[in-house]
């Protein structure tokens, strides 16, 4: 047992997997550059030493190209495992990840399959439009793929452990501020996210949601960075007797709506809160569900609390008043157990 | 590996059961038998057989939508491929890929895309793990002179030669990128040329002799299992059929098209010339033969017509891969 930050197990459930199968290898932009950063973000900090640059393989700015490398040799036995230096250059390779890789299965008769992971870091952080997007809809609508995004260090071991295993191609969201609070890459505003961590093997089975708070007055899905405000959320709350029930959902395709159903029925009302845009982000689908499931177990509407429909800016205090913030969280919260 | 006479026969009767092949499928098509439409390599088969022949069965050959000639000399089934096009559960990949997306991993095979420029890069892929593991295979990606203005090309060229990748790059230069001469959107005369800037060895050849095909391709994969990096190679060929089945080809010029389409040129007539100068095969035995291919077409069609369509509950069957599909 250790305590780690969700970017120190990361990088161990890649570790202990290279380790145990010579078929998983990395490849992306600056991750084993030597006395270089290790990634974008460090995730891939030291792993070059330990496997050579045979195995962290550093790429051109050539993301359609990393999209391929990623399929063919997956095709060949291999696992690769892929840092996307920021989430939202999947558009510059669309291709691989949207028509190709998600569609090897299906297209071959299930003769084929294609293990690879995508690591991407996503959340606003003050970059804008084009550095700081959640991605989430855009991959959630995607058959063939899987969607996961840890929250804390215990479940970004055994999900990513989990996503190397797979034998589909999985999407890795990474928070930026959820990283770790302490080393050198480290963001403003960074959130702990430090938790134990078994040493040996484990894995977080991909498609399952935990509850990560107990209540019995609302239910409330929250994933990533939302999770935390949601947390604190819950706190200020519980000292107005506003027992909030979070459940985070780890991940996104397939998503455990089984979970939501189950603590709906217990709450018998239903917020979501997301950091991606409102018209068809995750949330929903979740909605959507809920409606068709157990509508009559509703005493409220659902709630959406998420950026709203926008480009996201760089000005801080733009950024600060469109993601769903700890205060907002609470209104809306209480507005609809007040109902 | 030098052709003896027997590979001499093998090659042609690959050529030769492509053209028959996609003339039955022609023919179904106008019928109103066969449920999609097809692209035609009517006049290209020189190409996918020199370069399939020379490849060994683990060698990874990634390829496109105008693909018969690489799939069967690669080893794909005859029927398997027929029923595919059917749409049948028997096909190789049971009815959900069609014309484009075949695959066969045991005859190094994996599904082809219909996506210009995947060829490439995934080629670089499994090329990248050949070296990672050492191994003795190779990857090819063959794509057309459309193709090669992707992007995606670009990228694979670029990396093939930065890592030195077991990888051979093969452009069908059949002139058009669907109805687009190629004179229209390339720099350059032969498209060959674009690969000196990646500083990769790359040869212009007579993509209708399939000798000078295979012995191209053939040094071409030597050198990439040597460990000795990429090569490209332009073959210069002709799409006598049109783009797809609904293009009457309006837009060709008449001299180019008549300097191409002469039994002078017919990569298949050319071979059947060689075959009897050099008494490899007599007059009978080539009827012979063409009479033992066309009959295995018309077995494969009705193996593939009396094949049930893949059933309905198996509708959103294999969208995630487990091993158990297999
Ligand atoms: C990315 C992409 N763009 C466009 C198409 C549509 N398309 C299919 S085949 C084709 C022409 C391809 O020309 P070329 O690469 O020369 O191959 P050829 O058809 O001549 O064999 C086009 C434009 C496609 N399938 N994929
Ligand atoms: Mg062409």
């Amino acid at each position: 047992m250790a305590e780690m930050t969700i970017g120190e197990a990361l990088r161990k459930a890649m570790v202990d997997e290279m380790r145990l199968d010579e078929n998983v290898f990395c490849l992306g932009q600056d991750i084993g550059i030597d006395k270089g950063w290790g990634g974008a973000f460090g995730i891939n900090q030291g792993m070059v030493e330990e496997f050579g640059h045979e195995r962290i393989i550093d790429t051109p700015i050539a993301e359609y190209l990393m999209g391929g490398l990623c399929i063919g040799s997956a095709l060949a036995g291999m696992r690769p495992i892929c840092d996307v230096q920021y989430g939202d250059f999947l558009f510059n390779m669309a291709s691989p990840i949207f028509n190709e890789a998600p569609k090897i299965s299906y297209m071959s008769g299930g003769k084929m399959g294609v293990p690879m992971v995508l690591r991407m870091p996503v959340g606003s952080t003050g970059r804008g439009g084009q550095h700081a997007q959640s991605l989430e809809g855009f991959l959630v609508h995607t058959n063939g793929l899987k969607v996961i995004c840890p929250s804390d260090a215990y479940d970004a071991k055994g999900l990513m452990t989990a996503a190397i295993r797979d034998d589909n191609p999985v999407v890795v969201l990474e928070h930026k501020l959820l990283y770790g609070n302490k080393g050198v890459r480290v963001e403003k505003n960074a959130v702990s996210t430090v938790c134990d961590v078994p040493d040996g093997d484990y894995v977080v089975p991909i498609g399952k949601g935990r509850i990560r708070r107990e209540g019995t007055h609302i239910t409330v899905v929250a994933n990533l960075l939302m999770v935390y405000r949601v947390l604190e959320a819950a706190n200020v709350l519980a000292e107005e007797g506003i027992e909030v029930e979070l459940i985070d959902p780890r991940s996104l395709l397939p998503f455990d709506h089984e979970l939501v159903y189950e603590s709906v029925r217990k709450t018998h009302r239903l917020v979501i809160v997301h950091e991606d845009t409102l018209t068809n982000g995750w949330g929903a689908e979740v909605a959507a569900r809920a409606a068709e499931n157990c509508l009559y177990d509703l005493d409220a509407p659902v709630k959406r609390v998420t950026v709203p429909d926008t480009i996201l800016p760089c000005a801080k205090n733009l950024e600060s008043f469109l993601v769903p913030s700890v205060e907002r969280i609470v209104q809306e919260i209480r507005s609809i157990v007040n109902l | 590996m030098t052709l003896g006479k027997n590979d001499l026969i093998r090659m042609y009767e690959l050529m030769y059961t492509t053209r028959v092949y996609e003339e039955k499928l022609y023919f179904m098509f106008l019928e109103g038998i066969l449920p999609a439409s097809i692209h035609q390599s009517h006049g290209q088969e020189a190409c996918g057989v020199g370069v399939g022949y020379s490849l060994r069965k683990e060698d990874m050959l990634f390829t496109s939508h105008r693909n018969i000639s690489h799939l069967l000399t690669k080893g794909l089934d005859l029927k398997a491929l027929m029923a595919e096009q059917f749409f049948k559960e028997t096909g190789c990949s049971k009815g959900r890929g069609g014309t484009i997306h075949i695959n066969d991993m045991s005859v190094g095979i994996p599904v082809t895309h219909g996506i210009l420029g995947a060829a490439a890069v995934h080629a670089c892929g499994a090329a990248t793990a050949f070296q990672i593991k050492k191994s003795e295979n190779i990857a090819v990606a063959v794509f057309g002179d459309g193709a090669s203005n992707e992007g995606a090309t670009y990228e694979a060229l670029n990396w093939a030669q930065v890592r030195k990748l077991p990888v051979v790059f093969v452009c069908e230069n059949n002139f058009y990128g669907a109805s687009t001469h190629v004179s229209k959107v390339n720099p350059v005369e032969h498209i060959a040329e674009k690969a000196k800037g990646f500083n990769m060895e790359y040869y212009t050849l007579d993509g209708n002799d399939v000798f000078a095909v295979y012995n191209a391709t053939k040094k071409a994969v030597d050198k990439a299992r040597a460990g000795n990096g990429p090569t490209f190679l332009e073959l210069e060929t002709y799409r006598i059929a049109g783009h797809s089945r609904s293009d009457s080809n309006s837009y060709r010029d008449k001299e180019e098209s008549d300097y191409w389409i002469s039994d002078e040129r017919d990569p298949i007539k050319r071979m059947e010339r060689h075959l009897l100068k050099e008494a490899i095969l007599t007059p009978e035995g080539l009827d012979k033969k063409q009479a033992e291919i066309e009959e295995k077409i018309e077995e494969a069609v009705r193996f593939a017509i009396s094949s049930p369509d893949p059933s309905i509950e198996d509708a959103t069957l294999y969208n995630y891969y487990e091993r158990v599909n297999k």
